[in-house]
C-alpha cells in the first residue's frame, strides 16, 4: 500500500466543507469524492470501497453514527473519521467505543484533518 | 431603579466597604466579559484569514456568544451604576434582535454588495460572507449606521466609570470607614480586601515610612533647597488582596484608576487603567495595551500575558503615572 493513492469520501451536509477540503485534500495525489446526501454516499461506498470515510456527525436523514456502523459493517479496512460541529463529546466517545478511527471537531484547518489521515494512513499500511 | 447592592444584602444597612468589594468584583467580571468578547472577535478573524473549515452553526454560535457575553456586560454594568442603566438595556436589546433577525433565523439579511469587514472580495461560499458581516456588527460598520457591539462595549465603559469614580470619593470613603485623621489633606485609603472589616486604614502620605514613594504620591515639586513644595491636594485609594491591587488617584490633578489582579492564571488576568491626562495614554504605555478614547478620558486594558510581565508592565506604569506629573524622580 506504499505507493498507493488513498480513495477518501468526504461526507456533510454543510457545502462548504466538502467544497474546502477536497482541493486541499487532493494536494497530496489522493482520490477524493465529496457528498452532501449520506444516502447516496453509502450507496457509492457499496459499489466501491474507500480507503477513509470523514463524515459529519450530525445530518439530517443518516447521521455520521449511522454511516460508520455501515462503513465498519462493509469493509474491516476502511478508516472512519468523524467530524464534530457541535460541543458532542458524548456522541464522539459513542462514535470512537463503535469503531471510529478518531474525530476532529470544527472549526478545523485542513492540514488538522491531513494529519489525522496520515495517521490513518501508517495504520492502512502496517 | 433601587441600588442593586441593597437589594443583594437584605436585612442590614449595606456598609460602603461591601459596596466597594461587590463593585470590585463586578468590575472584574465586567472586563472579564468584555475580553471574552474580543477574543471571539479575534478568534473569528482568524476563521476568516486562514484555510479553516467551519460551518454556519459556527458563525450562528459566535452571535450566540457574543449577545450572551454582552448580556452579562449590561447586567455587570447597571450592579455597578444602576443610574440609567436602561438604555444600556435598550441597546443590548436592540442589537440582540438585530442579531436575531439578520444571522440567526435566516441567510445575511444584507445587500450583497455589503461584504462586512472583509476589504477584498470574499470567496462565494455563504459562510464566509456570513462570518464577515457577523465581525462587522460587532466591530463595525454596518451600513447605514446601524449600531454594532462595540458603540454597547463603549457605552458600558461611559456608564459605569463616573460611577467607579464616584465611588471612590474621597468625602465618602471618609465616611465609609469613620476617618480619624479628617485633617490630613494627602492621604491614602487602604483597604485590604482580606482584612476583618473595620481593619482599613488611613495613611497619611508625609508618613510614609518611604519617602521618595511618599512624595511621589503627594504630587510634591522639589524647590531645588532640598525641601520638597506641596502644592496640590491628592486623594488616594489603594485597595489590596490575594490576587489583586487596585489604586485610585484623584484631587486637583487628573484622575487616575488603576486596576490589576495577579492570579497566576493568564487566562483571568488583567490590567485596567484609566487616566485623564494631558498626554496620549499610548505613550506612557508598556507593550500589549488595548487603548480606547472614551468620552472622559483615556482607558487601556492588558490581560493574557504571564505574571513576570504583568508585574513588570505594573512596576513601569506605577513610576511613569507617579513621576510624570511632578519634578520628584529619581532624586529622592
Amino acid at each position: 500500500m506504499e505507493d498507493k493513492k488513498l480513495r477518501i469520501m468526504v461526507i456533510d451536509d454543510e457545502n462548504i466543507v466538502g467544497k474546502r477540503l477536497k482541493p486541499a485534500l487532493e494536494k497530496t495525489g489522493d482520490i477524493v469524492e465529496t457528498f452532501e446526501d449520506a444516502r447516496k454516499a453509502l450507496e457509492r461506498f457499496n459499489e466501491t470501497p474507500f480507503d477513509i470515510v470523514v463524515t459529519d456527525i450530525r445530518m439530517d436523514e443518516i447521521d455520521g453514527i449511522e454511516v460508520l456502523e455501515h462503513v465498519l459493517a462493509h469493509s474491516s479496512t476502511t478508516k472512519v473519521i468523524i467530524i464534530t460541529g457541535y460541543a458532542t463529546v458524548e456522541v464522539a466517545r459513542e462514535a470512537l467505543a463503535k469503531g471510529a478511527f478518531d474525530f476532529i471537531a470544527k472549526p478545523f484547518k485542513p492540514s488538522d484533518l491531513r494529519a489525522v489521515i496520515e495517521k490513518a494512513a501508517r495504520q492502512l499500511r502496517a | 431603579m433601587k441600588n442593586i447592592f441593597e437589594k443583594l444584602i437584605l436585612g442590614s444597612r449595606v456598609s460602603a466597604l461591601t459596596k466597594e468589594k461587590l463593585m470590585v468584583a463586578r468590575f472584574r467580571k465586567l472586563l472579564e466579559n468584555a475580553r471574552t468578547i474580543m477574543n471571539l472577535v479575534e478568534d473569528g478573524r482568524e476563521k476568516l484569514r486562514e484555510e479553516y473549515i467551519f460551518d454556519r452553526h459556527y458563525v450562528t454560535s459566535l452571535v450566540d456568544q457574543v449577545v450572551e457575553r454582552a448580556g452579562m456586560l449590561a447586567f455587570d454594568a447597571v450592579v455597578i451604576a444602576p443610574e440609567g442603566g436602561e438604555g444600556i438595556f435598550h441597546l443590548h436589546d436592540r442589537l440582540k434582535t438585530a442579531a436575531r433577525e439578520q444571522f440567526i433565523k435566516g441567510d445575511c439579511a444584507f445587500p450583497d454588495n455589503f461584504q462586512g469587514i472583509s476589504t477584498t472580495p470574499l470567496p462565494e461560499e455563504p459562510e464566509l460572507r456570513m462570518l464577515s458581516v457577523v465581525l462587522s456588527w460587532i466591530i463595525g460598520p454596518m451600513p447605514d449606521g446601524q449600531p454594532v457591539m462595540m458603540d454597547f462595549i463603549r457605552r458600558v465603559f461611559d456608564h459605569v466609570i463616573p460611577a467607579i469614580q464616584n465611588a471612590h470619593d474621597p468625602e465618602a470613603v471618609k465616611n465609609m470607614v469613620e476617618w480619624p485623621c479628617q485633617n490630613i489633606n494627602n492621604r491614602m485609603a487602604v483597604i485590604d480586601l482580606e482584612a476583618e472589616p473595620g481593619k482599613e486604614g488611613l495613611l497619611s502620605l508625609r508618613d510614609i515610612e518611604c519617602r521618595p514613594l511618599g512624595l511621589m504620591l503627594t504630587g510634591a515639586k522639589g524647590q531645588g533647597n532640598g525641601e520638597p513644595e506641596f502644592d496640590m491636594v491628592r486623594h488616594w485609594i489603594a485597595i489590596t488582596g490575594r490576587e489583586q491591587l487596585s489604586l485610585h488617584g484623584s484631587g486637583d490633578g487628573n484622575k487616575i484608576l488603576v486596576e490589576a489582579t495577579l492570579s497566576g492564571h493568564v487566562d483571568a488576568d488583567f490590567i485596567f487603567l484609566f487616566a485623564e491626562f494631558p498626554t496620549e495614554l499610548a505613550s506612557i504605555l508598556p507593550e500589549g495595551f488595548r487603548v480606547e478614547k472614551t468620552g472622559l478620558g483615556e482607558l487601556a486594558w492588558s490581560y493574557d500575558v504571564p505574571g513576570r510581565k504583568m508585574e513588570n508592565s505594573l512596576s513601569r506604569l506605577g513610576a511613569r503615572l507617579l513621576c510624570s506629573r511632578s519634578d520628584v524622580g529619581t532624586s529622592y
